[in-house]
Parts: structure tokens; sequence; C-alpha cells
């Protein structure tokens, strides 16, 4: 059945590929070094990475469309192996992936999109209660992206719109790997149990604008794309994927002095876990012709808090959870642009924990000219061990990145 | 041939004769209400930017917009070049008496930021149009101006636009000049410290219903001693449907 399916989006996706009338090329070659500033017993202090990523849009007067974007990766640590067989990933990186597979179908008032996706409802940065969808690829934490699932979704409505989506396989997430692996005290057993393709995935999402605000309301009934505890026995410490309800509600606006308001709030109603409701709140602006003529200053501060409504795991467990490890924390970011060319840009993001006194911090610099775009930054963790970040204390390192869009 | 050209002065004559009746607003809201013809245009433009230096920045994108007799008319700005801002895009959402919503989709991104109406004489992405341009380009808001007449040496008006009390724009001042066909030909954009850029209007076309468009378009910037000359490369009317203006629409980038 999964490859009668498979085969039905493939010739579907062929035919509509085949009679477009426009077809759009496009994507970026990419590479990325880091050296690590600690040794550590499990990993290679230097690692590097080439990528070269394809977008094919095939658009038709017909008001259907095709979008593809192919991926090519292999790095020094081979973090990717293997290669696309299965239309959701597994929890290791492909040398080659079909990072998206869509087609799309427009009617006067609605469309519809099937084939693997990407879908991105959050309005805040980072952690997002609403943004439940997509797993994510943690194999560089710092790096993370969201891993495109199979899926169809509807939207009826532009304005004021309901989207609706149903994700029919489980994908897990791809867990840190490397330098970015959590180290465990010694002679602890970690195990991570994954669904095979599991029962379906379930999300509905409503958007209007109101009075100048953007406002938001969404229910994800699936798994959590961030996996927990499951039992502890020492030595081994299992963990697993549980499923999850969440209802959440979002807003953007403007309040006033240039500032743009964001906010989310979500209820997270967990399988054998917490339940707790997650907010995040924050406010964003920016500053031009500061020290120079269209120099740019972009500011952001949120600030991401938690009311446990149900506590079924001990605390202790939390630090390791993507989810959860901000709890009473402030995210910021801060960007300088020496002018509108934006050629040279300065920027710095960070987070600090007031509950646990951990933090991140990475400083960037950032030319671009043409096509061409080269970032050099560092990453800095810092904290205690028991922490979110300091469990990643010892991965401080320097970044080169550059990119070659075509 | 004739018969264009006696259209052509009959309407200059008429307008002229007109114009002797008409304030400097009025004049501004013709100008507009015949610009203003159509419910949707697309435009593919190519832009380049030389600076002083002597280097050019070459770019692309596609303007979409809707016109709506309510005045709550909206535009969609889409960028295909250089491949660094394939993707990079803005809608804007016109409001009358209320401020206007502007979203923006950044290259490479899946999803799309609201953004503050506020820094009104910012440029977009390094071109002489700032976000209040892109909005007031597609039909002059005469209710937020006092406008009146300057002299003038030929037979185009000059209109002089001054922003009232309560009304937020990063000019002082700006100067229209307007033809005898209502057709724009020239802004002058002033600033606290005098004149900021120039807009030059070329290659004007006016329909038999009055509606007229620029095919080039060159911008001066005096403070930033650089130069953006738009190009109109393709023009359609009436080839679009609402759906393209939407927050989902700028999310996919398409």
């Amino acid at each position: 059945m999964k490859k009668l399916t498979a085969l039905l989006i493939t010739i579907l996706i062929t035919g509509v590929s085949l009679s477009a009338d426009t077809v759009s090329v496009g994507g970026r070659l990419e590479t990325f070094g880091a050296v690590n500033f600690h040794d550590r017993d499990n990993a290679n202090d230097g690692f590097g990475e080439f990528r070269a990523i394809t977008s094919l849009d095939f658009a038709s007067t017909e008001n259907s469309s095709v979008y593809l974007e192919a991926e090519a990766r292999i790095d020094s640590e081979g973090y990717a192996s293997g290669m696309i067989d299965d239309f959701a990933e597994d929890d290791e990186r492909w040398l080659l992936n079909l990072r998206e597979a869509y087609i799309s179908y427009r009617f006067e008032q609605s469309s519809i999109q099937i084939g693997k996706q990407i879908f991105d409802w959050s309005v805040t940065d980072i952690i997002s209660p609403s943004d439940n969808i997509n797993p994510r690829d943690f194999t560089d934490l710092a790096e993370w992206e969201r891993i495109g699932v199979p899926a169809v979704s509807v939207q009826i409505g532009y304005e004021t719109f309901l989207e609706l989506v149903y994700v029919p396989v489980f994908t897990p997430s791809k867990m840190p790997q490397g330098n970015w692996e959590r180290e465990l005290p010694v002679g602890l057993n970690y195990d991570l149990d994954t669904p095979n393709h599991g029962t379906g995935q379930f999300a509905v999402c409503f958007g209007t604008v109101v009075g100048g605000w953007d406002l938001g309301a969404s229910w994800y009934h699936g798994y959590s794309f961030n996996p927990t505890v499951d039992s502890f026995a020492p030595p081994d410490i299992n963990y697993r994927y549980n499923r999850e309800d969440v209802f959440a509600v979002s807003a953007v606006g403007e309040i006033g002095f240039g500032l743009m308001m964001r906010a989310e709030l979500g209820y997270f109603d967990q399988d054998d876990d917490d339940d707790f409701v997650q907010y995040v709140v924050g406010v964003d602006r920016v500053w031009s012709d500061i020290f120079r003529p269209t120099d740019q200053i972009y500011g952001l501060v949120q600030y991401v808090g938690e009311v446990e409504i149900n506590d079924v795991m001990p605390n202790d467990f939390r630090y390791s959870d993507f989810q959860r490890g901000f709890n009473n924390s402030v995210i910021t970011r801060l960007e300088y642009t020496f002018n509108d060319r934006r050629e040279w840009t300065l920027a710095c993001e960070g987070s600090y924990n007031f509950s646990d006194h951990d933090s991140y911090v990475q400083p960037s610099v950032i030319w671009q000219h043409g096509n061409v775009e080269v970032e050099a930054g560092v990453n800095i963790t810092n904290g205690p061990s028991d922490s979110f970040w300091g469990g990643w204390d010892d991965s401080d390192r320097v970044y080169f990145k550059t990119t070659y869009h075509f | 041939m004739r018969v264009f050209m006696s259209f052509i002065l009959a309407v200059t004559f008429c307008a002229s004769a007109f114009a002797e009746e008409m304030t400097g607003e009025q004049v501004i809201s013709k100008c507009y209400d015949l610009y203003r013809q159509a419910e949707y245009e697309t435009e593919q433009m190519s832009v380049t930017i030389s600076h002083e230096d002597g280097q050019t920045d070459e770019k692309a994108f596609a303007r979409y917009l809707q016109f709506s007799a309510d005045g709550e008319d909206k535009v969609r700005i889409r960028f295909s070049e250089p491949k660094l801002d394939d993707g990079l895009g803005l809608l804007i959402f016109r409001h009358r008496g209320r401020k206007d919503e502007q979203w923006v989709r950044f290259a490479r991104e899946k999803s799309i930021r609201k953004t503050t109406v506020r820094d009104n004489g910012k440029d977009f992405s390094g071109m002489d149009i700032t976000y209040e341009d892109a909005r007031q380009l597609v039909g002059e808001r005469t209710t937020d101006f006092i406008y009146s007449f300057l002299p003038n040496n030929e037979e185009d008006w000059i209109v002089e636009a001054v922003p009232k009390p309560e009304t937020k724009t990063s000019y002082t001042r700006r100067v229209f000049q307007i033809a005898p066909s209502f057709a724009c030909t020239r802004i002058e954009y002033y600033g606290k410290r005098g004149l900021i850029k120039t807009q030059d209007n070329s290659k004007i076309s006016v329909r038999e219903n009055g509606r007229w468009r620029t095919s080039q378009i060159i911008i001066k910037n005096e403070v930033l001693k650089r130069t953006t000359n738009l190009v109109v490369t393709e023009r359609n009317f009436n080839a679009l449907g609402p759906e393209i203006f939407t927050r989902s629409s700028l999310t996919k980038g398409r």
C-alpha cells in the first residue's frame, strides 16, 4: 500500500511537471566547516560538509504546480549515508534526498497540496508552541532544520483561512551527533524507541487578520518531535516519542514605537508525560540610519515560560527536552547591517535561562556579494552539566560557511 | 497618426483649459484616478543600481497590484534576481483610516514576518524605493496631504504635496510634475535637509481612457549618490486573481 501510494504520487507529480507552462530552477551550493575548542572522546575536533540543494518549480496555468527540492550532501563524519528509499525519512541523514516534493492544486477559494512538505505555523523564533508538525534535524544542533513529512494539506479561504493537515506516517527527528551528542555519565546506556511509521497525525490551523493583528489558533494531534524519557533503570535510560495534543494560539501586531509584538501560547497534553502551558512573548524592532546612511539595527527579545499542569516526569529529565529546555529563558538576536546593500552584517544571537543559569551565544559576521554569501562565527555554550545548554558545555566551536546561490 | 495627434492635442487643450479651474489636489487626484483604471496589474521589472564608486547592482522583480475602489489596495513584490534574493517578497495591504499592514518573506525561508510600517523611509532591498513609496506609488492618499501649485514655465503642472500634521511620512514635501495628459512625469522628494531624490518617469504611454503608464523610472538619490534605473520589461492587466495577494501565497514565495 505504501509503495502504491508513493507510485501514485510520483505519477501525479511527473504528469503535472510535464504539462507545466513555466519551470523555475534555483538552488544553492554550501560548504560548512567547524573546529571545536575542546577535545571529546567520541568525536573529531573538525567537521566539514558539502551540500547541494536544487529546487524545481513547475507551474501550470491550470492552477496546478509541482515543487521539488532535492539535496545531495556529504560530510567528513559520515552523518549522511545511503539514499532516499522511502517518502518518509528515518532517523539518519541521506546522501541523496528529496527535502520537499509536492503537487498543489488551487481552486477559487481553496487549495490542496499532496506530498512531502514543510509547515511553519510559528510566529515566534526558536521556540514555538504552534510549530509541531515537522520533526527536526538536530544532528548539528546549532544549524537545526525542519524535516519534510508526507502529508495532505487543504487550505480553505485566503485572508481568513482554515488549514487542515494529515500526516499518515511518523517521521522521527534526527538526534545530535558528534560534538553535539550529549555525554552521558559513564556506564549509562541510552536507547531511543522509534515507532515504525506509527499512526497518523492531524493538525488544523485557523488564521485571520483583525484590526492590524495577525491572529491564529491551532490544534495538533500526533507525535511530539521531541523524544522524552520512557524509563530509567540504571544503567539503561530509554527514550521514546510520545503522542500529544497541542492547542495553541498566536498573535502578531504593532504595539507602537515601531515595536512588533509576537506571542504564542500552547497547552501541551502529552501521553505519559507532563502536561503544561508554554508561552512565548517578545518584541522586535528595526532602527535605521544610526551611524551612517541606510545602516540598520535589528533587535529581538523573546521570553519563554511555562506553567506545569500535570507533573508526571521528574524535573531532572527536562534538561534534555528540546521543547522545554528554554523554560524561563530569554532569547535575543541583534543584527547590524552597514548599509542597505547588506554586504556586511554583524549578528549575535543567544539565550539565557534564569532558572538553570545556562546560556548560548553565537556572534557571527556575514559577507554577501552577488550570489555568494560567507558567514563566520562562534557557537559558545555554557552552564551546569544538568542544564539544557550546559549539557553541551564542551561543544564550543568556530564555524565557517560559504553559500553560492544559483 | 493624424487622428491620434489631433486626439492628443485635444486632450492637452481641454486639460489645460480645465486646469485653470482645478486645484492642486484635483490634479493629483485626476492623475491617480486615470492611473488606477484597472483591477489587477502585473509588472516585470529589471533594475540597475549605479553607485558613486562605479559599482552596479542588477536586480529583477515582479510587482503585482490589486486596485480597489474603496482604497483598500494590495501590493505584492517578488524578487527573482540576484539569486541571493530569489524569493524575497513583500505584501502590502493599504487601509483607509487606519495603518497599512505589510509582511516580508525573506529569501530561502518558508515563513513570513509581519513588519512595522513605521520605517517609511527605509529603502527596500537596496533600491531607492522606500516601503512608503511602494505603497504611495499605487495611488496617492490625497486626504493625507495639502496640495498647492508651484510656478511653472512649461505646459506641465507643478504641484507641491506637504503632509498634514497627523500624516506619518519620511518626506517633508514632494513636488509632482504632471503632464497635460495627467501622467506624472517627475517627483522630487524632500526631507528635513533638502532634496533626497528625484524620480523621472519616461517612456510614458497613455491609453484612450487616459490610463497612463511609465516603462522606465530613473531615481537619482542625492543623499546616497546613486541612481536606480527601473525598466518595465513586461506588463499585463487583469491577468491575476486575488489569491496572489494573500499571506499564504507570500509564504510559498510564488
